[in-house]
């Protein structure tokens, strides 16, 4: 049985990780035929990087989430 | 709160001369790094002893370049040692695992700070990269994984491990009383919280130990996919970046554990063992990287093309092999050093910091080594060779950086109890 | 779609260096840069030797490393085969100049515009022969933006703190001109066209000479191409290299 803080820690690790394989493979590789034409030395979205970064983050962010949840029917 | 003057354990809150004094120090070479600084936004990176390679006869990258490294480099051990310490269990290691995750945050913001000291548009960097930065650059990885990534996890790792010291401390009545509280976070130290604690530092090691393997990777493959350049183009630069980080690192640790071991009065604490298991993890790593140099430079001299052997003997015989020498030197004597306190079976403090010193030395000479000669003297189409004296302003802005490191932790040190608070101690609730 | 590329005939270069002048007069780049450079060789031993001259402008590579290395795509390759910098995007890592095998790369350690040749303050001497314009002159085509994304590539910007590198004048080859190198060559050793055309001029040349390209075991497909000669061996020594020196 999952606790309910572990079920969240799960939902931001995976959003996170989500995040981050969407923002590197979507959004900031410029992938594409050609690879060497222009258009590809642009992220598809700007700030990309930026998200990726926060992906990063947020995937860490679970163990944090993990630890703060508060406690159900606890002393406080 | 009361008025009653409690001690707090490790000197938190205590000022003394010696403390002032050093404070003094690093806060002195901080203002003098600021003026560099200064100096250099003004005039422009001229201020520098950096100019292009190629007809200008320069080197492009130079003493900024390599303390990246560097510093990047000492900050890999200490989360590592950190995350070895939950992961294999290595109790008597824990008194040191709290300096040594503040070393790796650190010196991983003195990394960040050395990168916006080398860029020539520093704001435009910090802005671009957010916006612009492209998978294809391995500046990518060093960037988002190492400087974001890296030093988030770091973070997030140092946080939930201080919260249970931040509740103890908060016991005790001090002005800092309100940061103890908001650390802890409702922390109770109550036998749950602590089996989760444990449960998510270990995974959260599990996690940070290959985003660490990864950070380092990039960081020498900045160096290791550069194909026109002779002396970085090599698959042994990323391990063997990994590896020096790893040398550098323990080498930190070692010194700062015996400074915290010495400069707090205690006899037995952190324990022998401790710097016994340092002092071993730094023979090896230190023995791996000798073995690698070796590789590198046999098969640079012996089977490399021309330029890679004409680079291999000015690094060996030539212009740059007194720094050379000094690095390896250091490296081996370091290694004697180690080695026969391994073989005796008997461990000595001032010894281990020596080598600890040593190793930290053979780390910048490295760097060094790695970043310049290829610039001025590796240019595969004949243009003359090139010539790299760093200024005082690059001197004075590294040596404020070091500073800013050092005044971080010492100002840390009396905020915090930098090593684990040992027993839970007795309640003193007003 | 044309794929620009240019010729260099190596039998007809006597290394006057009047490209060098032509560039940058065009481009206007500072003291101690030099987007066309001309090397002076010296080969072997008296009474033997040979002297002869390797015009290096940047290769235009197609597999550009410089462009791979820029961590936020200020210097890209445009469909057209111009390697270029957007002079507003680059962040100053000098991450390209190191990547990039030719050394064709200059940073600008100063403020350009204490990096000119000359003085250039409100002198009544200088004005009186230049019809009272203070040089150094902006080219306005230098301010106009190419290319789909309109970035500000062109020559003759130079900003501190930036990389810069020859653009085959990109501004002159958007009005159909040559660069300014080849249209300045006084024994027309430079060519250059599109390599799709196979009536271009440098299509003919490819055709009809043999040639070589720089470092092209290095795997960076330049575009520029070098007609009857061989690639300098680690053996030749530079004579008479330019004063750049640490003037930045
Ligand atoms: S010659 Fe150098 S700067 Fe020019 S395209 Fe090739 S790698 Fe880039
Ligand atoms: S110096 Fe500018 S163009 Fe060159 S790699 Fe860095 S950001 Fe890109």
């Amino acid at each position: 049985m999952i606790s309910r803080r572990a079920w969240a820690a799960l939902l931001v690790l995976t959003a996170g990780i989500a995040l981050m394989v969407v923002s590197y493979l979507v959004l900031a590789a410029p992938w594409g035929f050609p690879p060497e034409s222009e258009k590809f030395s642009n992220p598809r979205l700007a700030f990309a990087p930026l998200l990726f970064i926060i992906g990063v983050m947020i995937a860490f962010l679970a163990a944090v989430v993990y630890e703060l949840w508060p406690q159900r029917g606890g002393k406080e | 709160m009361s008025g009653r003057a409690v001690a707090l354990p490790y000197g938190v809150g205590r000022i003394s001369l010696g403390w002032l004094a050093l404070v003094a120090i690093a806060a002195a070479l901080v203002g003098v790094g600021a003026f560099a600084y200064a100096i250099q936004e003004l005039e422009g990176p001229i201020a520098t002893g950096l100019r292009d390679w190629g007809t200008m006869g320069g080197a492009t990258w130079g003493l900024y370049v390599s303390f990246i490294v560097y510093f990047v480099g000492v900050s890999f051990a200490g989360i590592t040692v950190a995350a070895l310490i939950r992961i294999l269990g290595l109790t008597y290691l824990r008194p040191i695992s709290r300096v040594a995750e503040l070393l790796t945050i650190v010196s991983l913001i003195l990394g960040a700070l050395s990168v916006l000291a080398d860029l020539g548009q520093p704001l435009r960097g910090i802005a671009n990269l957010f916006r612009y930065a492209r998978p294809q650059s391995p500046f990518f990885g060093t960037f988002t994984m190492v400087i974001a990534g890296y030093l988030f996890a770091s973070l997030v790792y140092f946080y939930l491990a201080g919260r249970r010291d931040a509740y103890l401390m908060a016991q005790y009545p001090s002005p800092l009383r309100w940061l103890y509280r908001a650390w802890a976070a409702g922390y109770q130290d109550t036998p749950e919280e602590k089996a989760r604690h444990e449960r998510i530092s270990f995974w959260l090691a599990l996690g940070i130990l290959p985003l660490l393997v990864i950070a380092h990777s990039t960081l020498g493959l900045v160096f290791g996919l550069m194909g026109g350049r002779p002396g970085w183009f090599s698959a042994l630069q990323a391990p063997g970046f990994v590896v020096l980080a790893g040398v550098s690192g323990i080498g930190h640790i070692i010194v700062l554990a015996a400074l915290l071991r010495w400069s707090l009065g205690l006899r037995d604490q952190p324990e022998m063992a401790a710097f016994r298991w340092l002092g071993q993890a730094l023979l090896v790593l230190g023995i791996i990287y000798i073995y690698f140099t070796i590789v590198e430079m046999v098969t640079a001299g012996y089977a490399g093309r021309e330029h890679e052997q004409r680079l291999a003997k000015l690094v060996l015989v030539g212009y740059y092999a007194p720094f050379f020498w000094t690095g390896m030197g250091a490296l081996g004597l370091a290694i004697g050093l180690l080695a026969s306190q391994a073989l005796s079976g008997r461990w000595s403090i001032p010894l281990l910091v020596a080598s600890g010193i040593l190793a930290n030395v053979t780390a910048v000479a490295k760097r060094l080594i790695i970043v310049v000669p290829s610039l001025t003297h590796g240019s595969l189409l004949p243009y003359g060779i090139g010539m790299y004296i760093p200024t005082w302003v690059e001197g004075a802005i590294i040596a404020g950086l070091m500073g800013l490191g050092a005044l971080t932790i010492l100002l840390f040190m009396k905020a915090f109890p930098i090593m684990e608070v040992p027993a839970p101690v007795e309640e003193v609730r007003p | 779609m044309p794929r620009y590329a240019m010729t260099i005939d190596l039998s007809r270069c006597m290394g006057c260096r009047a490209c060098m002048v032509a560039c940058k007069v065009e481009n206007n780049t500072p003291e101690a840069h030099f987007w066309m450079y001309v090397f002076r060789f010296e080969e072997e031993e008296y009474p033997k030797t040979r002297v002869w001259f390797l015009p290096r402008p940047c290769q235009h590579c197609d597999n550009a490393p410089c462009v791979k290395v820029c961590p936020v795509g200020a210097r890209y390759k445009r469909d057209d085969g111009l390697v270029l910098t957007d002079f507003q995007r680059c962040i100053g890592c000098r991450y390209c100049e190191v990547a990039c095998p030719y050394g064709v790369n200059y940073f600008h350690w100063k403020h350009p515009d204490k990096a000119q040749y000359l003085d250039y303050t409100d002198d009544p001497e200088v004005k009186s022969r230049t019809n009272n314009t203070m040089p150094p002159y902006r080219n306005p085509d230098a301010d106009l933006r190419y290319g789909p994304e309109e970035r500000l590539t062109a020559g003759a910007h130079h900003y501190r703190g930036v990389i810069g590198k020859c653009t085959f004048c990109v501004h002159r080859v958007e009005k159909g001109l040559e660069p300014a190198c080849v249209a300045n060559c006084p024994v027309r050793v430079f060519e250059f066209g599109d390599l799709d055309d196979p009536n271009s001029i440098v299509s003919q040349k490819l055709r009809t000479n043999p040639h070589f390209r720089l470092l092209e075991e290095e795997g960076t497909k330049p575009r520029v191409y070098y007609l009857m000669g061989n690639p300098p061996s680690p053996e030749v020594r530079q004579v008479m290299p330019v004063k750049g020196g640490k003037r930045g």
